[in-house]
């Protein structure tokens, strides 16, 4: 700041920057304080009243106190990372994280600080601010080496202002309980300021915070021990010290003030709050009116701020006052009542107010003093609000404000013109002050400078509290509104006449508009959905009153003409009305018509871009269905071209994800689609966001390209394929070539990269080309565009959310272009590159968990060098220090398809962290691989080692190939599976007992090693990796085919193999993979088993009388479901009556993935539980319910027993008698906090029962106040469309519901409405995949374990 | 010990050790003062100052007196340590001898024999003012919560009746306090006969603006106004007041204190401000400060401009033991210029500045600060610091001694 004499020294109402330290007096003691203690405890928490100048004491006091050397600390330099929490706190901590440890990328310190604990000591060490002194290489250095480190070094500073926006705003605090988010600042916060303390690293932890949130401080853990560590109330100011605050800044800018001006203010100031920056207020003015400093400050200018009253001045100024005062315009001096210190601002205020109008004309804009005082009035009210009975600041846009006021003829320019006077210098009442931003946009967010102005300008006082009583008023018409609207716009919930006129009155005057309503409706929807619900709530408000007017009409007309006059009039219109209304009423109850509805509001939704891209793809697969529509009509819909091949693709990934080949019209068309669009794409290059956007398109179209494949290899899909690979290759050539500045999407560049040479679409020249243009190690001159772009250790990020794994895309790109080329060193170069900048992160690139040198292993034998594949295993083994047989391992782990393909349009999980290439690899890859797998098994000289690797890689092959035909529906020939099954088994015969037994460790659960006898991995009936690509959650992820058992039954092994009880126990794990995956087929990419192989072996296991030594319920559970769903109960009943009941607490306590494991049991539990009850064995059903404890789960119990048989078309009093007894235990459920997942199956079932407005409405008593209302109503919505009520399904909506809750619930009615429909051939497969978590008969089960 | 102090002095001693000396002595410190002036007296010997010009045609004698300065610095030390228990602490709003005195006058040896009156400020008396009738019972509660505050409250007797006894009193007991205080309620109180349009209140508080009118008085005056709104006020005495109020002057506080308690308090922390440490500062022409990323370069313009001034250096360490503020402001007093030099800590001089500009009184400083930094690195060019009683300037490394000196050379001036 260049500090000039005409320069301030008085701050106004804000608080005091860090430049303006220099007048900020007073609180010299305390800084120093505050200091020493901050220095000490590296922690500090400072906390008082509002208006305390706890910003200023840290921004004026202590971070200009340690930037000049007054905090004593490690470094020289200062770096201060500051954020205030509003309402994304952890983004706003990232942002200025980021921007002090000088790392460009935002999002990379998101991810790093997600992990909480001592994340950001780790970044702060790792970057360039930080200089271990202690280390032994700083030592050794030279003394000009060390100075150049310290010159870059920096003591880090953080800085959360306004902690207390931790309680204020819903997103961090909700009902009591701090959000993840919240909790994940807080934490890294305090374990930050521990560690730093601990091991005395130059980092220093401030929060500064309103000491009226102190007992809210409780929810968070670790800070009230931290507070109580270091706390600083910042203390009241005595009266020395408010005699600096007055006169120090004075003198130190060389103006003069008097004594007794300095006595008379301080004698003015009032106990309270906002003593200091009302005082700062005054000093402010009358520096102003002293000539700005010029002349002594004294009490005449006071007088003439309206301080003081001018008859108590001396005598000598009492003449000078009178004089001045007189000259004032009228209106002004209306402005000086009630003189006093605590009135100067609004003194002040009204001067703005009154003058706004001609200081406009200074603007040469002309608004007249009427709308300039509206303009004011309504902002000031938009910038308030009352909470919990105080008015508060609330900041919102100019373009809101203007919304709100709602008049044409006053554009934002306009209404920004107008408040311009409160935000000039001297003036700077509002946020953002004219100096900061001289033109004021739309967007500009306005905010009160602080809410002293709030509590001491009368008329913004008056204000907010009409404001207030308009929105009580709202609240109170709201609460009828809403009444009516639920009854179903029912005449009977319609206004008395007496409020009628009282809300017509109070809405004529108020104006409601939608700005308006939205500003109330709370702050977790987004501003689009604010305004969706807003005018919703706004068309049924008018209709409300229109409608009750109308009820009252004859009343109001008889009030005024009388009665006689209009009767004659009155009968006509009546009839006439009354018949059109009952003829359309019918026609809109017809199925057809609710159905054509139905599409329309799906076309307009599908083609909204803001909503979920996933659930849109799903309403269009259920419209395509009903063949309401077809794809070409709702491409043709949408307008936008990238959103069209989006949504070609997501229709085909939809399709294919659950019906695999089928429809396969459909499935053909959405594929032809999407990638004509895509030959018409002219790429812009010079876009970088488009571009990025391109290569995303290209990318997940190679994905579902990849998975249509997988399922049907047809000659078409693969020059598809060839084709999107090629489109790839132009894309990476051109941006090479062009290096598009601020392009910088890497993940896309090089998955687009990765397809193009797993497809071999680049030429040897341009590979050449391409090596020579990116790799450093060819081309010493490379351009800036590549230096910047690809850095040695920069990473990025592929997968979601920091899952999936970091790499450098250079250099593992160059890993594979090098491959592709077939120059073994060049991609041993890149990759030791890689391992070099490798860092541990959560999944570990190039670590233990996904090794990514596998994926350039294929792209080595995609690009026909298979040969030197060899060389390249022993370069990299070398590097990593593990053998070739360890990393066909590896490599083959990775190959185990997963169902992750269709989350890409969810963008959850982790897109593309896996090898496409090898998961939907075909026969003969994954053959070859197993090959060069048994190749390194050779070279073992230990022949026990070598025959049991053997036996189980045949093993291991023959399962992955009967696998990949089940799912895959190719043509199946047992003979190849049972070839290798047999070359396995010869050799398992060949190792000793002795290295069979041996104890070896496995990974079993991520880091968890479990001890087991080697033979575990051959006598596991499936296969069982010791590797496993996804870590912790492929413990039971293990099921892929029942071909291996179905083989040694066949071949009278079964017995041989599985004698002990220890072997035996190997199958009941298998049973229970098996139960993992059966239930979530399509998202596995599992099938069930083969029935007859299922019952095989429970023959074989009876026969063998096993089942007292394991747990066979799972078996019989599922033999039974089969028999169930071929129409068989006597099948279902013989299994059924093996099941051990009162073992069920084994397949009902799965501690992996509880809700999906557990609940998948209670489903198979109450299937049976149905069957019982259809064929009228009570014993055993009562024995089922008695098994359960809780009242809840036997009400889920009942509840799906009686839609079962609804289902089933039973129609007996059975039903309601357990519906009934469904009921009874529901009204048994003691803790009605817990989750009662009952009640949803019950108000389901009722309303499956009797699809009438009673049953519906006792549904809706069940549910009521549940917390997943919502997806019950859905299932509701489901029902009864299943029962053909559509105009039911779609009229119990809620309204004011979001789009996406709109599109959820449409997707139900369809869904419910085919469900009854005869079942079309083309979409048995894709209904019968249909997503775990969207299934009707879904039973959460709850744990009764506690 | 004491025997051994030298009866010469050359070099100037502190003032602090003048009298610690001189308790040690058990008198005052007379001594034959030979005191050298030639640049860098106060300062370490350099062994190159035998290679300055002239030097070998003469005895060197400051190298002499350089040494047995050292040897006294050395002595006190030792004195010091023995004394360890006893910090040396300053008032900081005293203006006792204690306190460094104004740079304006740029000495601060002590003429010997100077006694030093220090105001008891463990328990300060107070001149408690007689009041009209109406608050004698005040004036009584009030005295007993000053004297549980730790002041002594006086006059202890009951107002005079006679006139000029109560002058006489007024008059004996003011000259023993160090602050009075007055209590004003409705009433204008007793009148004198003879100028009956004086009041007895009004007269206490005539005789205290007298003693404050002084320059060098640090007498403080606490007015305390309790009228009660529900009574009139008489019209003499609402003229009084307003008068008052209209005339405040330094050393005059106006109270409307809702209570005796808040009252006492606030007198409290007028008078009795805590102590501030005094550090080792002395009388120089340049006072010299870095930081330690630039301690080289500093070195070398220091070694350059001591050649024609006595200058004192400070570097500012990130981890440094001293309490470089109050150490600053202290020597700044003393010097004729401050100067702050940057080349790579810009990011420090500025703030440093700027505090320190603010610690020593902004515009009415007595001492010009300047703030030079070199061009390399270039991003120096924009660190400036303008305000009044700064100058600051950019210029290369060899430029450096020449602008101080310009400057130094102005200021003296001046």
């Amino acid at each position: 700041m260049i500090l000039e004499n005409t320069i301030c020294p008085y701050t106004g109402l804000r608080p005091f920057t860090e430049e303006e330290s220099l007048y900020f007096k007073g609180r010299d003691e305390h800084i120093d304080r505050a200091t020493r203690q901050l220095e000490r405890n590296k922690f500090i928490m400072l906390t008082g009243a509002s208006g305390d100048g706890k910003s200023s004491l840290v921004y004026a006091g202590i971070i200009p106190n340690a930037k000049a050397g007054f905090l004593r600390s490690q470094f020289s330099n200062w770096a201060v990372a500051d954020f205030r929490p509003e309402r994304n706190p952890m983004g706003n901590l990232s942002r200025s994280l980021a921007k002090q440890l000088r790392i460009a990328n935002e999002s990379t310190v998101r991810t790093e600080l997600s992990h909480g604990f001592s994340a950001l000591v780790d970044m702060y060490k790792a970057s360039p601010l930080f200089t271990d002194i202690a280390y032994e290489e700083w030592i050794g250095l030279e003394a000009s080496q060390k100075n150049l480190r310290k010159r870059h070094a920096a003591n880090l500073i953080i800085i959360a202002d306004q902690f207390e926006e931790f309680f204020t705003n819903p997103e961090n605090f909700h009902k009591g309980v701090p959000s993840q988010e919240a909790n994940l600042v807080t934490n890294l916060l305090l374990e930050t300021a521990r560690i730093a303390l601990e091991e005395k690293l130059p980092i220093y932890v401030i929060i500064t915070m309103r000491s009226d949130f102190i007992g809210q401080c409780a929810s968070f853990r670790g800070l009230p021990e931290a507070i109580g560590f270091s706390q600083f109330f910042v203390p009241r100011l005595n009266r020395a010290q408010l005699q600096e605050v007055i006169e120090e800044p004075a003198v130190l800018s060389g103006n003069k003030i008097t004594r007794r001006l300095t006595e008379r203010l301080i004698h003015d100031m009032v106990e309270g709050t906002d003593q200091l920056p009302i005082l700062q207020h005054a000093l402010n003015q009358i520096w102003k009116m002293a000539d700005e400093g010029k002349a002594e400050m004294d009490l005449l200018h006071y007088a003439m701020v309206g301080g003081m009253k001018g008859n108590e001045l001396p005598s000598e100024l009492i003449n000078r006052f009178e004089k001045w005062f007189g000259q004032l315009p009228v209106k002004i001096q209306a402005c000086y009542t009630q003189p006093g210190l605590q009135n100067v601002l609004n003194t002040h205020a009204n001067k703005l107010y009154n003058f706004a109008s001609e200081s406009l004309v200074k603007q040469q804009q002309e608004i007249s003093e009427t709308d300039a005082q509206q303009i004011i009035e309504t902002a000031f009210k938009c910038l308030t609000k009352i909470d919990n009975g105080r008015a508060v600041r609330n900041r919102m846009t100019l373009g809101e404000i203007t919304a709100i006021l709602n008049q044409s003829h006053l554009d934002y320019k306009k209404v920004g013109s107008a408040l311009t006077v409160f935000r000039e210098p001297g003036n700077t009442l509002l946020r953002p002050f004219q100096e900061e931003v001289p033109e004021l946009s739309a967007s500009s967010v306005l905010d009160i400078t602080h809410e002293s102005l709030i509590r001491n300008w009368e008329n913004l006082a008056q204000w907010a509290k009409d404001e207030f009583a308009s929105y009580t008023t709202y609240l109170d018409f709201n609460q009828q509104l809403y009444r009516w609207v639920d009854s179903g716009k029912a005449n009977s919930f319609l206004l008395y006449i007496g409020p009628l006129t009282y809300f017509e009155n109070w809405f004529n005057k108020v104006k409601p508009n939608p700005e308006w309503i939205g500003r109330y409706l709370g702050e977790e929807l987004d501003h689009e959905q604010r305004q969706l619900k807003a005018t919703t709530i706004l068309n049924n408000a008018q209709e409300f009153l229109q409608r009750s007017a109308r009820k009252h009409a004859v009343t109001r007309m008889v009030m005024k003409y009388g009665p006689r006059k209009i009767a004659a009039a009155f009968g006509l219109i009546a009839l006439i009305t009354l018949s059109s209304f009952v003829l359309k009423t019918y026609l809109d109850r017809r199925n057809a018509t609710v159905l054509e509805k139905t599409k329309e509001r799906s076309i307009g939704l599908i083609n909204n871009p803001k909503l979920r891209f996933g659930d849109r793809a799903i309403l269009v697969a259920e419209q395509l269905r009903l063949k309401k529509t077809t794809i070409s009509e709702i491409i043709e819909k949408i307008n936008d071209p990238l959103q069209k091949v989006e949504m070609a693709n997501g229709i085909a990934v939809s399709l294919i994800y659950q019906g695999r080949t089928n429809p396969a019209k459909e499935i053909a068309e959405a594929i032809a689609a999407a990638d004509s669009l895509m030959e018409k794409f002219e790429v812009p290059y010079a876009n970088p966001k488009q571009l990025s956007n391109y290569l995303k398109t290209v990318n997940n179209w190679r994905a579902t390209l990849g998975l249509a494949y997988f399922y049907d290899p047809t000659p078409k899909l693969l020059e598809l394929q060839i084709r999107n690979a090629r489109r790839c290759a132009t894309y990476i050539k051109n941006i090479i070539e062009k290096q598009p500045p601020h392009f910088d999407d890497l993940l896309n560049f090089s998955l687009a990269l990765e397809t193009a040479l797993n497809f071999n679409a680049f030429s040897p020249d341009e590979l050449a080309k391409l090596i020579n243009t990116l790799s450093p190690f060819e081309n010493k001159n490379q351009s800036e565009w590549m230096k910047s772009h690809f850095k040695k250790d920069q990473r990025v990020i592929r997968g979601y959310q920091g899952y999936g794994f970091n790499f450098n895309g250079l250099y593992q790109n160059l890993a594979c272009l090098y491959a592709a080329a077939g120059n073994v060193d060049g991609s041993l170069q890149a990759i030791d590159t890689l391992l070099k900048y490798n860092e541990p992160y959560y999944q570990r690139d190039y670590t233990n968990m996904l090794d990514n040198a596998t994926n350039v292993a294929s792209v080595f034998y995609r690009n026909n060098h298979s040969d030197l594949l060899n060389a390249f295993v022993i370069g990299y083994c070398k590097i990593k220090k593990m053998t070739a047989v360890e990393f066909y391992q590896r490599l083959l782990g990775r190959a185990k398809p997963y169902q992750l393909t269709r989350n890409t349009l969810y963008n959850t999980f982790w897109p593309e962290a896996q090898n496409l290439n090898l998961q939907y690899g075909e026969e003969k890859e994954i053959g070859f691989f197993f090959e060069k797998y048994r190749e390194a098994i050779q070279a073992s000289s230990n022949p026990d080692e070598r025959n049991f690797l053997l036996a189980v890689s045949y093993k291991d092959e023959g399962i992955t190939i009967a696998h990949h035909a089940e799912v895959a529906s190719k043509k199946y020939d047992p003979a190849i599976a049972d070839a290798l099954f047999a070359k396995s088994v010869e050799y398992y015969a060949k190792v000793t007992p002795l290295y069979r037994n041996e104890i070896i460790e496995v990974n079993k659960i991520a880091a968890d090693i479990a001890s087991v006898p080697r033979n575990t991995l051959y006598l596991f009936p499936d296969v069982l990796y010791k590797f496993n690509p996804l870590g912790a959650r492929d413990y039971h992820w293990n099921y892929m085919s029942i071909r291996f058992i179905d083989y040694l039954i066949n071949h009278h092994l079964f017995e041989k193999f599985y004698g002990l009880p220890k072997e035996l126990k190997l199958l009941e794990d298998w049973l229970t993979d098996y139960h993992y995956h059966a239930l979530g087929g399509a998202i596995f990419v599992r099938n069930h088993a083969d029935i007859s192989a299922l019952t095989e072996l429970e023959a074989t296991l009876n026969q063998l009388k096993v089942d007292s030594k394991i747990d066979l319920n799972l078996l019989y559970l599922y033999l039974g479901y089969y028999a169930l769903e071929k129409n068989n109960q006597t099948l279902a009943l013989s299994y059924y009556s093996k099941l051990k009941i009162e073992n069920f607490g084994t397949i009902l306590r799965y501690k992996i993935l509880p809700g999906y494991s557990n609940s998948n049991s209670f489903l198979l539990i109450g299937k049976a539980f149905t069957c019982f009850i259809q064929n009228n064995k009570v014993e055993e059903a009562r024995k089922i319910i008695s098994s359960f404890k809780k009242p809840v789960n036997r009400s889920s119990l009942y509840s799906f027993a009686a839609r079962e048989l609804m289902e089933q078309k039973v129609e007996s009093p059975i039903v309601q008698e357990l519906l009934d007894s469904a009921g009874l235990e529901m009204l048994r459920v003691e803790n009605l906090n817990s989750a009662q997942p009952n009640r949803y199956r019950l108000a389901i079932s009722l309303v499956t029962k009797e699809p009438t407005d009673q049953s519906v409405q006792r549904a809706k008593d069940v549910i009521k106040n549940q917390p997943r209302k919502f997806v019950a109503l859905g299932r509701m919505c489901r029902a009864l469309a299943y029962r053909d009520q559509l105009f039911k399904a779609t009229d119990i909506f809620p309204t004011n519901i979001s789009n996406d809750d709109q599109l959820s619930l449409l997707s139900d009615v369809l869904l419910g409405y085919i469900e009854n429909q005869k079942p079309v051939e083309e979409w048995t497969e894709y209904l019968k995949n249909i997503s775990w978590f969207d299934k009707t008969n879904f039973v959460p089960y709850v744990d009764e374990t506690d | 010990m004491i025997s051994r102090v030298l009866p010469i002095r050359i070099h100037e001693v502190e003032p602090d050790d003048v009298r610690l000396l001189e308790r040690e002595l058990g008198g005052i410190l007379r001594s034959i003062d030979f005191i050298y002036h030639d640049a860098g007296v106060n300062r370490p010997l350099r062994s190159k100052d035998d290679d300055l010009s002239g030097a070998q045609t003469r005895l060197l004698f400051r190298n002499q007196i350089n040494k047995v300065a050292n040897s006294v610095k050395e002595v006190i030390s030792g004195i010091k340590i023995a004394h360890k228990s006893e910090p040396k602490t300053i008032a900081s709003h005293s203006l006792t001898v204690d306190k460094p005195l104004p740079a304006a006058s740029f000495t601060t040896s002590l003429p010997p024999g100077i006694k030093v009156h220090v105001i008891d400020r463990a328990k300060p008396s107070i001149f408690l003012a007689w009041t009209s009738s109406e608050l004698k019972a005040k004036r009584e509660e009030l005295a007993l919560v000053l004297q549980k505050a730790g002041f002594n409250v006086l006059p202890s007797i009951d107002c005079p009746a006679d006139d000029e006894e109560f002058k006489t009193r007024v008059a004996e007991d003011l000259k023993k306090c160090s602050c009075s205080l007055h209590i004003l309620g409705n009433e204008f109180g007793r009148r004198f006969e003879i100028q009956s349009d004086i009041s007895f209140p009004q007269h206490q508080l005539n005789e205290v603006k007298k003693i404050i009118e002084h320059a060098s008085s640090e007498f403080q005056c606490f007015i305390w106004n309790v009228n009660n709104p529900a009574k009139v006020v008489n019209p003499d005495q609402q003229e009084f007041v307003r008068s008052i109020r209209n005339h405040i002057t330094r050393n005059m506080m106006f109270s409307n204190s809702s209570g005796a308690m808040q009252l006492v308090d606030d007198i409290r922390v007028v008078m009795m401000k805590e102590e501030a440490a005094l550090f080792e500062s002395k009388d120089t022409d340049i006072f010299f400060i870095f930081n330690q990323q630039d301690e080289s370069d500093a070195g070398h313009i220091t070694d350059l401009i001591s050649e024609y001034y006595p200058i004192e250096t400070l570097n500012i360490m990130p981890d440094g033991e001293e309490s470089y503020r109050e150490r600053s402001s202290q020597q700044i007093s003393k010097s004729k210029l401050a100067v702050v030099y940057f080349k790579y800590a810009a990011d420090w001089a500025i703030p440093f500045v700027k505090q320190i500009w603010k610690e020593i009184g902004g515009a009415s400083s007595p001492t010009q600060i300047m703030l030079v930094g070199e061009n390399d690195p270039a991003s120096n060019a924009s660190r400036v610091f303008k305000a009044p009683k700064v100058v600051s300037s950019i210029v290369p490394k060899e430029e450096v001694p020449e602008e101080v000196k310009k400057v130094y050379v102005k200021v003296v001036h001046l």
